[in-house]
């Protein structure tokens, strides 16, 4: 538990400093947009939608207006008529008769106008308001007919008229206007109730919208974090088989430098350690050899001859790891490069020190105690010798069978 | 799962949206409750009840209300009767009659207005008490009009011969009302009455009409000089009335014949194109002004036969007939008696838009 937290604590870590999260980022970025966009688009459409049906709402109730002015016009006309028929002298007849007139030139207009509005919108309306223009045009004829001999018509003729023929279609027309109030009013109803309809209409698919668009981003963000935890996972997966890979690799690097028998580096390593200091660096070199070693391989075999060498490396691993770099460059052949902290003198020191170290009594396969006495070869480098790893192990291997030839269990140091 | 809740949250909106448009709706549901029996005098295809049935239909889409037209194949009064015991039946919310006689109903309208359903009548009127409104041409008014025509035609002097269709009320209102305009009494001459809103007569069926004057008498008006010689019964038929006519011109040698109603008319018409087309009389030496629109008038008119027709408006009858009947069931005042008007038709006007809507409302 307390390790999937601790992977948890990572991932999270690397989240935020991902490139993956910046790619969702961009991605709410763009749904953020998408939605702003759409809100406009439901804005505008709402808009068209409500100017539409609020101009049908106006235009009937303007109509319902008109319709009002209409009734008056002819109700006035038709009152006009009556009097017309009752009164006596001749000069109010005539100017009864002109207001008539003129009343029936604004009918007219007041006819065409509300035609014109209604028409293209409502079949009802317009269908009933043709017949109150029918009953208007017979009204308006037969008073253009007898306009002539109203004045002189006697009273009781032209009452006849008024009742038997204007009248009625006076009344109808103002039934007929009646309904044409009664369709356009309606249908301003109509429109009214359409208006707030397409408002919630509206209203609701913004809702819906933006529950989509919330759900869209829940979903595709959850994906996307998924996606982002499976790559960091496999990266971190290939970056622990890669560190595995390396390991290993160094591993058998390892091994390829090393000396199986006493766990030394061998003298491929000591060829690597050298050239990398060879040329810039002044050290202190030295290499042992146990004197006479076959006769001890000889003597005792060569296991005992193994085993005695490495309690031999072991030893020296124990006590002088932290002067030098130790190497076993042949069987019972050691090297040591000493450490730049090693004074030359103490090198010196060291070296004879280890010397008669290696060449102390040693106990191998239990009771066998093995002593043999060692030759040695220092060098004290200096870059200014400029000599290559070859030409400098074989002046150290020159010094060593000096010391040898000349009766063994001694050291050199190459000037 | 995801996608589940969504669906439901869709299903909620539509459910919300149905809502909305429930609500809207409501107001016209109510109206669309109202069922009105509208019933003719006949299926036939005619064009005086294609115009009530048609105005019906602009009614029921207008008002939102149901119609339920109901009509006897023939002019028969015991299928009209049925007709409206089937409305009061169905349960209907008020009856339009257009009597086919104004006696013999009564008991059928008493019993639906006994079960609530209002009862008005069109285009012919009953003398049950009951009905509530009488929507359609005041024939005293519209005989009144045909009489100023006449005269007119006259030039206030010449003969009149009438062929009317029996004794029904129509005839007698458009005799008497024709009679009364030409020879208008002495004493009614300063302050005469519409003649609108007469009830209907109920004088049998073959005797003549009680008409102010007796037949033959002469014009009070000073400058009036037009007699009513012989006034015939054409029975509403076509055929006899064309014998009627034909005989008022030969025998009488009147100038001007008037007659009541539609096979009356196209009767004259027959009558007068024969006689011409024997020789007998000349073209336009005798005149006609008759009643109701028919299909062959046109030509009757155009060519001089028909001088002028008063034409009623069938239309309006089953327009206000519907508007009457909703009025009614909703409670309101309506009043007694509706004139829906008559307009005197001649070759000077035949062509107008508002004459040719009047004779042809369906435009076909």
């Amino acid at each position: 538990m307390a390790r999937k937290n601790t992977r948890r604590n990572t991932i999270d870590v690397k989240r935020r400093r991902d490139p993956g999260i910046r790619k969702i980022g961009r991605m709410y970025i763009i749904m953020g947009i998408i939605y702003v966009v759409f809100i406009a688009f439901n804005m505008i459409v709402e808009n068209l939608v409500y100017v539409n049906t609020r101009d049908q709402y106006d235009v009937s109730l303007e109509s319902v207006n008109r319709v009002a002015v209409l009734r008056k016009e002819f109700s006035k006309i038709n009152q006009n008529v009556l009097v017309l028929a009752s009164v006596e002298v001749e000069s109010e007849k005539q100017a009864l008769l002109n207001q008539i007139e003129n009343s029936m030139i604004t009918l007219g207009e007041e006819e065409q106008i509300f035609l014109e509005s209604v028409k293209d919108r409502s079949e009802n309306a317009t269908r009933r308001f043709k017949h109150v223009m029918y009953a208007l045009d017979v009204y308006e004829n037969k008073i253009d007919d007898i306009k002539d001999r109203l004045l002189t018509m006697d009273s009781k003729e032209a009452v006849d008229i008024y009742v038997q023929e204007l009248n009625p279609l006076w009344m109808i027309a103002n039934e007929m206007l009646g309904a044409v109030t009664e369709i356009t009013s309606r249908e301003a109803a109509m429109s009214r109730v359409k208006i707030a309809m397409n408002h919630g209409a509206a209203q609701i698919s913004l809702v819906i919208m933006v529950i989509i668009l919330i759900i869209m981003l829940v979903v595709f963000g959850n994906r996307q974090v998924k996606t982002l935890i499976e790559v960091q996972n496999q990266t971190r997966e290939l970056n622990e088989a890669s560190a595995r890979l390396t390991k290993s690799r160094k591993k058998l690097l390892d091994s390829a430098m090393t000396n199986i028998l006493t766990g030394m580096k061998n003298r491929y390593a000591l060829d690597e350690s050298l050239s990398q200091l060879i040329n810039n660096a002044q050290f202190n070199i030295a290499v042992f050899d146990v004197d006479n070693f076959r006769n001890i391989n000889d003597m005792y075999g060569y296991e005992v001859g193994d085993e005695y060498l490495s309690t031999i490396a072991e030893r020296l691993k124990e006590e002088y790891s932290e002067y030098a770099e130790m190497f076993n460059i042949t069987g019972n052949e050691f090297c040591m490069i000493f450490y730049e902290h090693v004074s030359d003198v103490q090198a010196q020191q060291l070296a004879e020190q280890i010397r008669l170290g290696i060449g102390q009594p040693t106990m191998v396969a239990g009771s066998l105690v093995l002593q043999a006495p060692v030759s040695a070869s220092l060098y004290h480098y200096l870059p200014s010798d400029n000599l290559d790893v070859n030409t400098l192990l074989m002046r150290m291997d020159s010094a060593l069978h000096a010391a040898k030839r000349d009766g063994g269990n001694r050291m050199y140091q190459i000037q | 799962m995801r996608m589940k809740s969504l669906m439901r949250g869709a299903v909620g909106c539509m459910l919300l949206l149905s809502m909305l448009s429930a609500t809207g709706c409501a107001s016209e549901r109510q109206e669309q409750n109202i069922t009105i029996a509208v019933i003719c005098k006949n299926k036939n295809k005619d064009e005086y009840w294609d115009s009530v049935r048609q105005a019906c239909d602009d009614a029921q889409a207008e008002m939102k209300v149901n119609i339920m037209q109901l009509s006897p194949d023939i002019e028969d009064v015991d299928q009209q009767i049925a007709n409206i015991n089937e409305a009061v039946a169905a349960g209907v919310d008020a009856i339009v009659l257009a009597a086919i006689d104004p006696d013999a109903e009564n008991e059928a309208l008493s019993k639906a207005n006994s079960a609530g359903i209002p009862v008005l009548t069109i285009d012919s009127d009953v003398t049950y008490d009951g009905r509530a409104c009488y929507i359609g041409t005041q024939n005293a008014s519209a005989a009144a009009i045909a009489a100023r025509s006449a005269k007119e035609i006259l030039q206030n002097d010449g003969t009149i011969g009438v062929v009317y269709h029996g004794s029904t009320s129509t005839a007698t209102l458009r005799m008497s009302g024709f009679m009364q305009e030409i020879n208008p009494p002495e004493d009614e001459k300063a302050d005469k009455p519409a003649g609108a809103g007469s009830k209907p007569n109920n004088s049998h069926q073959g005797n003549p009409p009680e008409v102010p004057d007796e037949p033959g008498s002469k014009s009070a008006a000073s400058d009036v000089n037009i007699k009513i010689l012989e006034s015939l019964n054409g029975e509403g038929d076509m055929e006899i009335s064309k014998d009627m006519v034909k005989k008022l011109i030969t025998e009488q040698h009147v100038n001007l014949v008037y007659a009541t109603n539609q096979p009356g008319t196209r009767g004259a018409c027959e009558a007068i194109e024969e006689l011409i087309d024997a020789g007998t009389i000349q073209p336009d030496e005798v005149q006609l002004v008759g009643f109701d629109y028919f299909s062959g008038a046109y030509d009757y008119i155009t060519s001089g036969i028909l001088d002028a027709v008063i034409v009623q408006n069938p239309y309006n009858m089953g327009y206000m007939g519907v508007r009457t009947a909703r009025s009614l069931i909703q409670g309101e005042q309506v009043q007694p008696s509706i004139d829906t008007g008559a307009v005197l038709v001649t070759a000077d006007n035949i062509n107008e838009e508002y004459i040719q809507f009047l004779v042809n409302p369906s435009g076909n």
